[in-house]
């Protein structure tokens, strides 16, 4: 997990509390790749990671005062950010583009995004990330996100997610087993479309 | 061991395995083909997992942390001073006047209401010959009674007609008056019989 020093952040923090407004734009920008990052990885669009980034980021201001000053922020915000892009994936249920996504696999929900040059480095990749990702449960989905896009400790994901760490271990085991599952299903299928095109 | 137990093992990494597991899945790929097939091709896998977790995505920093300090200051008003006796963000002075004008609209809004609806002014009981009671100012009353209604002479002798020691009454301004002046009308009802 990529750190922000820790030092700068309890500064911010207290200064945060006094009512320094400034100091919060600091730290939110301090911690505003992390958090979009998060949320685009679980959203699968622009538009909703950055609305679930605003809404996460609300929480933060509201409740900054019942952050314990020696808990490590970054924890603190993994876990306002997967809670809200864990009821933005709930209200999704009822969508028509989370079906499609889910159900075809291959057909891709709408990414409104401006500006793609600037938000994607590899666009295939991402589409990749997406189609294999958004067959996971929710719970699996975050856990192998934090875990193995993040980079968090099992630990921390357990932190994060208020779960135990043998659960967490569980859900991820079956997690990569669903992925490899689907990887190796696409290559086929693109191997042997592949295969068509030479013929 | 079984393959059914090794398997969910398979899909961790070292580092996320104990000892004794990962002395259980050496021993276990030694003897079983299929697993280690499997164990390859998880592998492969994880290559694939470590080059996604390479793709960085990038917000639009400088609108998005926009949009966010918009909010945050629509956001000021509601958060409150002081929680657990911390100071928690916003502007306290303004938070302080909020409360002030609070307090002091409650308080104006009793004393108009005091002053205007009928059945909360005070009443004085006298006795000249007979009980009178009349509905005065605060100010001017040494011993203050709360009324429903302004009482009257002829209210107050038809109540004195009634009363009794035992059962006195039950209407609230009728027993307010009997127990504060209990013994002087008592004793006044007495005479004047």
């Amino acid at each position: 997990m990529k750190k922000v020093d820790r030092k700068e952040t309890e500064h911010l923090i207290r200064k945060i509390r006094k009512g320094d407004l400034r100091a919060f734009e600091k730290l939110a920008s301090l911690h505003l790749n992390t958090s979009f990052r998060v949320a685009f990885r679980v959203l699968g669009n622009k538009n909703d990671a950055e609305d679930a980034v605003q809404d996460s980021w609300i929480k933060i201001w509201k409740n900054i005062s019942a952050f314990r000053e020696k808990a490590d922020f970054s924890t603190w915000m993994y876990r306002i950010v997967t809670n809200t892009c864990m009821d933005y994936l709930k209200q999704r249920m009822h969508r028509l583009d989370y079906f499609t996504d889910q159900r075809v696999g291959l057909t891709m929900a709408p990414d409104h995004a401006q500006n793609p040059e600037t938000l994607f480095v590899n666009n295939e990749q991402l589409n990749l990330l997406r189609r294999l990702s958004g067959s996971l449960p929710p719970k699996q989905k975050m856990i192998f996100i934090l875990r193995d896009l993040e980079g968090l400790s099992p630990d921390e994901v357990a932190e994060v997610l208020e779960m135990d760490k043998d659960l967490v271990k569980s859900h991820l085991a079956h997690a990569r087993k669903t992925l490899r599952i689907k990887a190796e299903k696409l290559q086929k299928e693109e191997e042997r479309y592949y295969d068509m095109r030479k013929n | 061991m079984t393959c059914e137990k090794i398997e969910p093992l398979l899909y961790l990494k070292d580092e996320e395995l104990s000892t004794g597991e990962k002395e259980m899945i050496s021993e276990h790929l030694k003897t079983c083909v299929s697993c280690r097939s499997l164990s390859d091709r998880i592998a492969v896998s994880f290559t694939l997992i470590n080059k996604l977790a390479e793709t960085t995505v990038q917000p639009d920093a400088g609108s998005l942390l926009g949009k966010i300090m918009d909010r945050v200051n629509k956001n000021r008003e509601e958060k409150p001073g002081k929680k657990n006796g911390e100071t928690i963000p916003g502007n306290r002075v303004f938070l302080l006047v909020k409360w002030s004008l609070s307090v002091a609209a409650v308080f104006f809004s009793f004393l108009l209401i005091s002053q205007i609806l009928p059945g909360t002014g005070k009443v004085k009981i006298n006795y000249s010959g007979t009980f009178s009671g009349e509905v005065v100012s605060k100010s001017h009353l040494l011993e203050d009674v709360p009324v429903r209604n302004r009482v009257s002479d002829k209210d107050i002798e038809q109540w004195l007609k009634t009363l009794s020691v035992e059962n006195t009454t039950t209407k609230p301004m009728e027993k307010l008056i009997f127990e504060k002046y209990r013994q002087q009308i008592l004793n006044n009802a007495l005479i004047r019989r």
